[in-house]
């Protein structure tokens, strides 16, 4: 159940943080593609979560009645188990862009994996998620090398960026008790994803900063200030309004 | 209406009729939402997939399904 929530969590807060560009995009096009990727996030979420209510409902012991509406606007910071990567701003095109790549390289490696895990729920909604996945994958890889392989102003973006970034992408490999327990192996997928990541950034002419202090804690619940606000936002109205309903 | 004996070839020709919201010269068939119909004993069990994972539209195609099979006398 916590992998589901984390899975869920990760999602649900890459999701909010694209639909701030709504409105905002460089271009109209980019603009409806954030958007479009930010709602795919979002129906992933919806998956786990409504999983995530179904196992607390029907275990006696972690309490109820859980829906996906309370598990996503209900529970607090140190509650939510998404990776630290997902709730850093924004920043710029470039650092967007950035970030989406790291994760749904990661996410498209996962996803494969967990097609064959031994939960059929679990395995049905990551079978579902990787065709999306695959173009999300597709679009920012793109963007990477566009941006990093572009103009003078945008390699220089885009190395702010990696330097902005790339502190937080070791923890998507580290493991935590509940994926190990969940049979999620993701120190296997570090090898394969540093190795395509590094065939991206060095089309786009960029360097992997040297020698980095990876930040964790957020699949374990400690988050960085960044995730307060986000949960603000996110929550305000049924914080305001408890138990409001359409 | 007879359930006992439903052809399942008239059922995906009446849920040709309903239309996806936003375009609406495509059917829910067209598209590939609605994955199997299944008669168990009087229930009639229609399986529908998203087009994508947050596609919007769901709880109101499911809706429109049961609308029109209970119109049918399902």
């Amino acid at each position: 159940m916590n992998y589901t929530l984390h899975l869920a969590d990760s999602a649900l807060i890459l999701s909010q943080r694209n639909s701030e560009w709504c409105g905002h995009g460089p271009v109209l096009e980019q603009d409806i593609a954030i958007t479009n990727i930010s709602l795919d996030l979002l129906g992933q979420a919806r998956y786990y979560y409504q999983y995530a209510a179904n196992l607390i409902n029907q275990s006696a012991e972690t309490g109820g009645p859980a829906t996906e509406d309370s598990l996503a606007y209900l529970r607090t910071e140190r509650e939510f188990k998404n990776l630290l990567m997902v709730e850093q701003p924004n920043g710029d095109w470039a650092q967007t862009i950035l970030r989406q790549y790291f994760f749904s390289q990661y996410q498209y490696l996962l996803l494969e994996q967990l097609q064959n895990n031994k939960d059929e729920q679990l395995a049905a909604i990551a079978a579902k998620s990787v065709k999306e996945t695959t173009y999300h994958l597709r679009w920012s890889s793109e963007w990477v090398i566009r941006l990093g392989d572009g103009t003078e102003e945008s390699n220089t973006r885009m190395n702010k960026a990696l330097t902005a970034i790339w502190p937080y992408t070791g923890e998507m490999f580290l493991p935590a008790a509940y994926e190990t327990e969940a049979g999620a192996d993701v120190a296997a997928l570090k090898d394969l994803w540093l190795q395509k990541v590094n065939a991206v950034l060095d089309e786009a002419t960029l360097t992997i900063p040297a020698k980095t202090f990876m930040h964790t804690g957020g699949k374990n619940g400690v988050h960085t200030e960044q995730l307060g606000f986000i949960l603000t936002d996110l929550q305000y109205l049924q914080r305001a309004y408890p138990g409001a309903e359409w | 209406m007879n359930t006992t004996a439903v052809d399942k070839n008239v059922l995906y020709a009446y849920l040709d009729e309903i239309k996806d919201p936003e375009i609406p010269v495509l059917s829910i068939i067209d598209l590939g939402i609605v994955r199997d119909i299944q008669l168990n004993d009087d229930v009639l069990e229609v399986t529908i997939t998203s087009t994508y994972s947050g596609c919007p539209a769901m709880d109101m195609i499911a809706a429109q399904i049961r609308v029109e099979l209970t119109t049918l006398g399902f």
